[in-house]
């Protein structure tokens, strides 16, 4: 190849790339940056208050946080450390993962202990997400967090009432912002009411309670007398004694106090039923999962692989393919025992809400991308593969309100089947291949231009990785929609039924199966084709990997955001219809995205059309016959 | 109690290998005919289009080979099926008849031994023919065309059922698309493509082997759907603790059942309209005769209505003023606690209604003021009243003649008699009381007699009037209005033009705790409201006013609305809210009279349709189907996840008794593990609780799908093809090439040898 090629190439090889990358990592870093910037003054008086707070409970000779952390309470369905629910209490409050950097637990044991009157009314911290919906009960604010006095003060009360009065009999046909505000509504009225002191269960039921419940976890009680009969009254007592010991150390910032009230309260409530309580393993291992984060971690790593990957294409540097593929397959191992611990704390089962499936499309993601570049020594693979895993995973981290990233159970056909465990993957690891393809077409797409038999050996690269991830994908999503039939003919008795989930991915399956096809039969055809079985131009080729993408999309959130179904990730809109869905503030960002795809496909297709060298003529059948 | 282990040794059969002891026969020729075709078309035609062409046909020993598969094939088929057929239908038999075909492939190709070439001969007549049309329609770009139009037709029908919304989208997209004739229609006719595509390939080479094991597979997937689409089953059944059932609701399928008791008739039909629940106005009419002592009577039933989701309504609405007129009204009853009732009176209809034996609630008309004020008085039955009875001309009083009921315990209707004489209009006349009535009732004026204790009405006198001129008329006079005491009746044989009124403070009870909507006269309109003391309250009628009985009663009274002539709108009309019910709107048409009713599901009795001479009731009720086995439920119980109460697992305990297969075991029916008998399958589908008996329930799906063994069947054979398209053709080419070439030198070799050129 000629030096000019080379350099010509040079863009499409790291120029673009690069600018793909960085317009990913900048959007994502933007959007929070944005949202940040807002609210910045408000909160530079609060993270100054939390400081002064953890100064004044906690240091290191007392290790009070920390104590607390470890503390095992029931909630929503499971006993787990103080830290778990302490994490996902705030963040369904706020919206956010840190509320002003404060330690969670730090911020859940003010509002549980210190209580509203003591300051709490004007910290913003209740989160109402849409702008529709603050203005629509008087709340002005640019952010959307308010303070408990606005919320207070605000018409969230009357307006819901009005909207269960309005909707009593039919509350399967509420509009989604009315539907947040009902759920907002009942949060508040329970949190802001009653501090975070109603969360407290912190005792373990009587062994008679136990034992008399079939099930897993009897209820768990609070530290008050009423709650606790049953119990030996002189151990009761003490807890009742440590808790409220407790609470006035906390209230009087006295940090010897919080230290021992804990350990007091600790002892009194294993003292009340030892075999009720918690492993102190599983207790920490929660702990460190919580702090670890693996899931963001191995998010970073996807991103870094997906750079060295970049550049070992670009400069043609094999040492650096090496280190992306280590980072790759490190972050890979990070989720797989993020995936492990969850397992082993939570019931029994791995994917299972829309949180957990993004977290595994991503894995099966890198997993395949590494596995197609080590066959066919390529690296671009995991460039996109990386960049896929990292924009879903930073998606996950950044909107994990709208992600329950909580471990717990799941509905009851889900629960000891044996087809969720390979159904789901399957189709999760199809969706993977097909992204893979699709990120391959966005680099290829450009190129194309320049290159339109590509006869680049680098292009060509990319397009039979593209053929490959598609033929993974294609047979991977056949078998997994096949399963899931046997396993709806096992649980609902139909092994088709037409449900919106099925229907797409037969959709997906479909439009893939025409590209296959076009493949074939030689639409928009080359002189000899990319390779032998396809004879197909490669920018069309391409573009329709583009528009897979966009159906990908659709077949993954658009089902279950705006058709109605089964599947358990799904029906998270409520039976709203099909435009009020589509129009609805919260799929904003998919509307816009996947009309922009399209705007897109069109501008490129009429572009090539006009721009691009006239197409090679094509072989006449005189001369194919000879 | 112990327990069931979780799977239990009943053979668990289903499908097409296990249909009703009816249906076997025809399930197996049809087994039968599908392989005769299925041969037929892959050996038999490709023959006919290839015979006179270079084809792999044009060597004799493949001829023959092919033909003894079909002979196999069809007689591997004809033996199932008798197996099959006389041994119950047992699987086993089954594969004992499918082990022939493999059997008789082996043998045949052993016996295979070579025939020379025979030349090619260009293709003629039908056979070209038959020939373009397998080409035309195997072509890559019409498959193309037929896939997007799928594509694009599943796209509309998900955003369909989404607009549609609710709980009825699914429902609705059944019906405009997934089960409408032109959506099978394009299986069909992608079918036919794949099935031309196929053809075209032939004859087949090992290349080939993944593409055609896709096309087979989805070839398969279409006829396991269509199998499926014809012989699906779903259905629902509710049992309680301790019942036992032996049929199923269906549960798409409902029907009307006809009922004349008079004419000893009874029969189902299918009712077609209900399937879409968008379209609400499909019609649908059906006509039958009933036949009783050689008389045939001809009947008509128009279905022109459905709603998927019905509510009844009844509203109140007025009418033009009129000779007769009807009053209507509505109350709003609120007791201490609970949801307001609403209660709408009807003059004719329902004048009065009793809650629980508490509360009276009546419309009454009064056709004077005076009436109305007596119909606020309350009146013992059995006592007696003074009263007068009153003379009036141009509504002046001319004359009031006192009529005392003498004393106590006498009796009453002796007391009255009076005989007076009076000077009216320069005449004398003549009054001459004869009766007094303490409660008097009457079909028709002069037709009086003392009526039963409860059934009185009113108070009332007969008197007869001698005039100057000799005439003598009887009369009677009722104190609550009727006859002669309004300013419009007369005496209706005298030339006098005297107005007579017996007036008695004593009149029509208003029972204790009684609420009374008076209309009358005229327009006027008062609530009366009678707590049992002599005299009622009366109070003009307000809408959206509240009367009670006093500040403490539990009992509020809101009056909605009132009218001097209306009528009260009854019927079903579409609605919205998630408790609506399938309804139809049927006209039954016999003789020459129409009527016009609305009718919903699950009504516990019959619609009763009132003819001259005849009763027909009508019922719309999801279909029953006889399972022939029946299901006993023992006990059923919920698990909730802890600390929840989401429900984690829904377990019944079931015993299945079938006489026929003297079969009768105990199962435990759990989440995935469902009940599979005879091709039915039991689903614990939703918990039941019954508020009477405070019994447990469940209700539980069922399902029947003949298709789902060949869909089975036709997915791994894609996904086998799939596979091998994909990641192995490379490998297959390189085994064909190398292949090819051997056969070329080996050609080569043999042409050297008998010196004879080969075609290229």
């Amino acid at each position: 190849m000629s030096h000019e090629a080379e350099k010509k190439n040079l863009f499409f090889r790291l120029i673009l790339p690069l600018i793909l990358v960085a317009g990913v990592v900048g959007l994502i870093w933007g959007v929070g940056a944005y949202q940040r910037a807002k609210s910045t003054e408000r909160k530079i008086k609060w993270i100054e208050h939390f400081e002064k707070l953890e100064a004044a409970v906690d240091d290191e000779a007392h290790g009070n946080l920390d104590r607390l952390r470890k503390l095992p309470l029931a909630y929503k369905e499971r006993v787990q450390p103080l830290d778990s629910v302490a994490r996902r209490t705030i963040r369904s409050l706020t919206g956010d993962r840190t509320v002003y950097g404060a330690d969670p637990v730090l911020v859940f044991l003010s509002m549980a202990f210190d209580g509203i009157s003591d300051g709490w009314n004007e910290i913003p911290i209740f989160m109402i997400s849409y702008g529709v919906n603050r203005s629509r009960v008087g709340i002005d604010n640019v952010d959307k967090l308010s303070t408990y006095d606005q919320i207070k003060n605000s018409e969230l009360t009357s307006y819901v009432a009005e909207v269960r009065k309005e909707f009593a009999n039919k509350a399967s046909q509420m509009s989604m912002p009315d539907q947040e505000l009902v759920r907002a509504h009942a949060t508040y009225a329970r949190e802001l009411e009653l501090g975070f002191q109603h969360l407290f269960f912190i005792a373990p039921p009587t062994e008679a309670q136990r034992i008399a419940d079939d099930a897993r976890q009897a209820d768990w009680h609070l530290p008050i007398a009423e709650d606790l009969e049953g119990h030996d009254p002189k151990i009761a007592r003490e807890v009742q004694t440590a808790y409220a010991d407790l609470r006035t150390a906390w209230r009087a910032r006295d940090k010897g106090g919080i230290k021992s009230a804990t350990e007091r309260l600790l002892a009194a409530t294993t003292a009340l039923d030892p075999a009720a309580m918690p492993d102190e393993k599983r207790i920490s291992d929660e702990i460190s999962l919580n702090l670890v984060n693996p899931f963001t971690r191995a998010s970073w790593l996807y991103l870094f692989a997906s750079i060295f990957a970049l550049f070992s294409w670009a400069f043609r540097l094999n040492s650096l393919r090496w280190i992306a593929i280590l980072a790759g397959v490190i972050g890979m191992a990070l989720t797989a025992f993020g995936f492990y611990m969850r397992v082993q704390l939570g019931f029994g089962v791995t994917v299972t809400n829309l949180y957990e499936s993004m977290v595994a499309i991503s894995f099966t993601t890198m997993l395949i991308c590494i596995v197609l570049d080590l066959l066919r020594g390529s690296s671009f693979g995991i460039l996109v593969g990386g960049i896929g895993a990292f924009v879903l995973l930073a998606i996950l981290d950044r909107y994990s309100d709208k992600f329950d990233s909580a471990i717990g159970g799941t509905i009851a056909v889900l629960a000891n089947n044996i087809w969720v465990h390979i159904h789901v993957p399957i189709v999760m690891a199809s969706y993977a291949a097909y992204l893979i393809a699709f990120m391959l077409a966005v680099i290829a797409i450009p190129w194309c231009f320049r290159d339109p038999k590509a006869s680049d050996p680098d292009l060509k690269g990319i397009l039979k990785t593209a053929e490959i991830a598609t033929n993974v994908g294609t047979l991977l999503i056949f078998i997994g929609m096949v399963l899931g039939g046997v396993w709806a003919a096992d649980s609902w008795g139909r092994f088709w039924g037409w449900d919106p989930k099925e229907t797409w991915s037969a959709i997906l399956f479909l439009f893939y199966i025409i590209v296959i096809h076009l493949r074939l039969v030689g639409f928009k055809r080359t002189i000899g084709g990319v390779t032998k079985s396809m004879k197909m131009s490669p920018f069309w080729y391409s573009m329709c990997l583009f528009t897979g993408g966009n159906i990908l999309l659709w077949t993954y959130y658009g089902t279950n955001e705006l058709l109605s179904g089964l599947h358990s990730y799904a029906n998270s809109s409520g039976g709203a219809g099909f435009w009020d869905n589509l129009i609805h503030d919260r799929n904003r960002w998919f509307v816009w995205t996947s009309g922009s795809m399209l705007v897109l496909t069109i501008l490129a297709s009429v572009a090539y059309l006009m721009l691009a060298p006239k197409a090679a003529p094509t072989i006449s059948k005189a001369n194919a016959a000879a | 109690m112990n327990q069931p282990s979780k799977r239990t040794k009943v053979k668990l059969r289903g499908g097409l290998l296990a249909p009703e002891r009816k249906q076997m026969p025809t399930l197996f020729s049809l087994i039968i005919a599908w392989f005769t075709l299925t041969t037929a078309a892959l050996v038999l035609v490709p023959y006919a289009i290839f015979r006179q062409t270079d084809s792999y046909f044009t060597d004799g020993n493949n001829v023959l080979f092919w033909s003894a598969i079909c002979a196999i094939s069809t007689a591997h088929g004809a033996m199932a099926f008798m197996l099959g057929y006389r041994k119950g239908g047992q699987i086993s038999n089954f594969f004992w008849g499918a082990l022939l075909m493999p059997l008789g492939l082996i043998v045949v190709s052993m016996l295979n031994n070579k025939r020379p070439d025979r030349d090619p001969q260009p293709a003629r007549g039908w056979v070209k023919s038959l020939d373009r049309g397998t080409f035309a329609f195997g072509n890559l770009w019409w498959g193309i065309a037929q896939l997007f139009l799928m594509f694009a037709v599943l796209i509309r029908a998900t955003v369909y059922e989404s607009q549609v919304g609710g709980g009825t989208g699914n429902v609705a997209a059944y019906a405009r698309f997934y089960n409408a004739t032109w959506f099978g229609l394009i299986f069909v006719s992608f079918f036919i493509t794949l099935f031309c595509a196929t053809m075209r390939k032939y004859p087949f080479r090992i290349s080939q082997i993944g593409w055609l094991c896709t096309h087979t597979g989805l070839l398969i997937l279409v006829i396991g759907s269509l199998t499926r689409y014809w012989g699906m089953y779903t259905g629902f059944v509710r049992v309680m603790e301790g019942e036992t059932v032996s049929s199923v609701d269906d549960r798409d399928v409902r029907e009307l059942q006809v009922g004349i008791p008079a004419l000893g008739y009874q029969k189902n039909f299918r009712v077609e309209t209900d399937h879409d629940p968008v379209n609400s106005s499909e019609k649908q009419t059906i006509a039958f005769e009933a036949k009783k002592n050689g008389v045939s009577h001809e009947f008509e039933i128009e279905l022109d209505r459905y709603y998927a989701k019905a509510a009844f309504f009844s509203e109140l609405s007025g009418l033009p003023p009129a000779d007769k007129p009807t009053a209507v009204a509505e109350l709003k009853l609120q007791g201490k606690g609970g949801k307001p009732q609403i209660i709408r009176l009807h003059e004719q209809r329902q004048p009065g209604q009793d809650i629980m034996g508490l509360l009276k609630i009546q419309l009454l008309r009064a056709t004077s003021a005076h009436h109305r004020d007596s119909l606020t008085w309350s009146y013992p039955p059995g006592s007696t009243q003074r009263g007068a009875l009153v003379v009036k001309k141009d509504g002046d009083v001319l004359l009031r003649i006192p009529i005392l009921p003498g004393p106590r315990g006498a009796d009453p209707s002796q007391g009255a008699r009076t005989d007076t004489k009076h000077v009216l209009e320069g005449g004398v006349f003549s009054i001459f009381v004869d009766r007094y009535f303490s409660q008097l009732s009457a079909r028709e004026p002069g037709d009086f007699y003392d009526a039963a204790p409860g059934q009185a009405i009113a108070p009332g006198i007969t008197f007869r009037i001698d005039g100057p001129n000799g005439s003598s008329e009887n009369h009677s006079a009722r104190s609550d209005g009727f006859w002669f005491n309004s300013d419009t009746n007369k005496p209706s044989d005298s030339q006098l033009d005297f107005v007579f009124e017996y007036q008695c403070r004593a009149s029509n009870p208003l029972p204790a705790s009684t609420i009374a909507v008076i209309v009358g006269p005229g327009d006027e309109r008062h609530v009366a409201i009678s707590d049992g003391r002599r005299q009622a309250r009366l109070e003009p009628f307000k809408e959206g006013a509240t009367y009670r009985f006093s500040k403490t009663s539990p009992f509020a009274i809101e009056a909605v609305a009132c009218f001097a002539n209306g009528t009260i709108r009854e019927g079903v009309r579409e609605t919205d809210l998630d408790t609506g019910f399938p309804a139809v709107r049927a006209t039954v048409k016999y003789g020459a009279k129409k009527v016009k009713k609305w009718i919903p599901v699950g009504l516990i009795r019959s619609m009763p349709f009132q003819f001259d001479d005849t009763i027909i009731t009508l019922k719309y009720e999801p279909r029953k189907r006889d399972l022939g086995f029946s299901i006993s439920l023992l006990d059923f119980r919920e698990f909730d996840y802890a600390n929840s109460t989401k429900p984690a697992k829904y377990e019944s305990n079931v015993i299945l008794h079938d006489p026929a297969e003297q079969i009768e075991e105990r199962i435990l029916i759990d989440m995935n593990n469902p009940l599979g008998y005879k091709g039915y399958r039991f689903f614990n589908s939703r918990p039941l609780t019954s508020d009477r008996s405070k019994k447990r329930g469940i209700g539980f799906s069922v399902s029947r799908d003949p298709g789902y063994a060949i869909l089975l069947l036709g997915s791994f054979i894609t996904a086998i093809g799939l596979m091998t398209v994909f990641f192995f053709k490379p490998r297959l080419r390189r085994i064909e090439s190398r292949r090819s070439a051997k056969k070329k030198t080996a050609n080569t070799k043999s042409a050297d040898q008998s010196g004879t050129p080969q075609p290229a």
